[in-house]
């Protein structure tokens, strides 16, 4: 695990009344964690935030990941993005690399819904 | 580079070799948490050492079960260390935990 290449990067968001709200966060090797929110409600700008995590929480982001098996999913058969906004899932592991993009899921009936629940079910 | 700028940090008082303080307080982290575990025996479990002021232990809102870590905030750094010391390695519901402060200074 020590010393392999590790990034991971989660975003959701739309476009609507408040303009382009949006929450980010991604996470590297060297624990740089950084997170950006979004949102012109009652005036509000992009909040930025950014901490440096141990190796233990690393380790254990690892470790969701792997027991997830989100690697081994494919989006092609997951909802394309429309007005209701947009997720991106995006994770370098040692040689693999996915970016998966979808819809925004409202419920997990939009999950049971969708043409590929059991790969879906993975990313919620 | 200022778009390195924008992202605001903690603020960072503490020596190198001391954890870095969250915004009130000392985050521990603790892994190796069982699936079925629930809020009251982690909170009990670490406040053997000190006051917690926060406590955190995600659910998979499917599953009912935690996600296997919780995030346990003291105001007092001893007590922080003194967790850390005794949890790491400790066995709960034949599950060995692992232990750390959260956060650690920039590199």
């Amino acid at each position: 695990m020590e010393g392999e290449e590790f990034y991971l990067r989660y975003f959701v968001g739309h476009r609507g009344r408040y303009g382009h709200e949006f929450l980010e966060f991604e996470i590297t090797s060297n624990g740089r964690l950084r997170y950006a929110n979004n949102s012109n409600y009652r005036s509000d700008g992009l909040i930025r935030r950014e901490v440096y995590v141990n190796d233990i929480v690393i380790d254990d982001i690892k470790r969701m990941v792997e027991e997830s098996e989100i690697l081994n999913q494919d989006d092609s058969r997951w909802p394309d993005h429309g007005s209701a906004g947009r997720q991106e899932l995006e994770i370098k592991s040692g040689n693999e690399h996915i970016c998966f993009v979808t819809s925004k899921i409202g419920s997990f009936n939009d999950v049971q819904q969708s043409h590929d629940p059991a790969g879906m079910r993975v990313l919620t | 580079m200022e778009e390195e700028e924008k992202y605001t940090r903690l603020e960072d008082n503490s020596a190198a070799n001391e954890p870095i303080k969250s915004v009130e307080g000392w985050i521990v982290y603790v892994s190796g948490i069982h699936p079925e575990a629930q809020e009251d025996d982690i909170y009990d479990m670490m406040s053997e050492y000190g006051k917690l002021k926060n406590l955190h232990l995600n659910q998979d809102r499917r599953t009912g079960s935690n996600k296997g870590y919780a995030l346990g905030e003291y105001s007092e750094v001893e007590h922080a260390k003194d967790a850390i010391k005794g949890l790491n390695g400790f066995k709960f519901l034949g599950k060995e935990l692992k232990a750390d402060f959260a956060f650690k200074h920039p590199v």
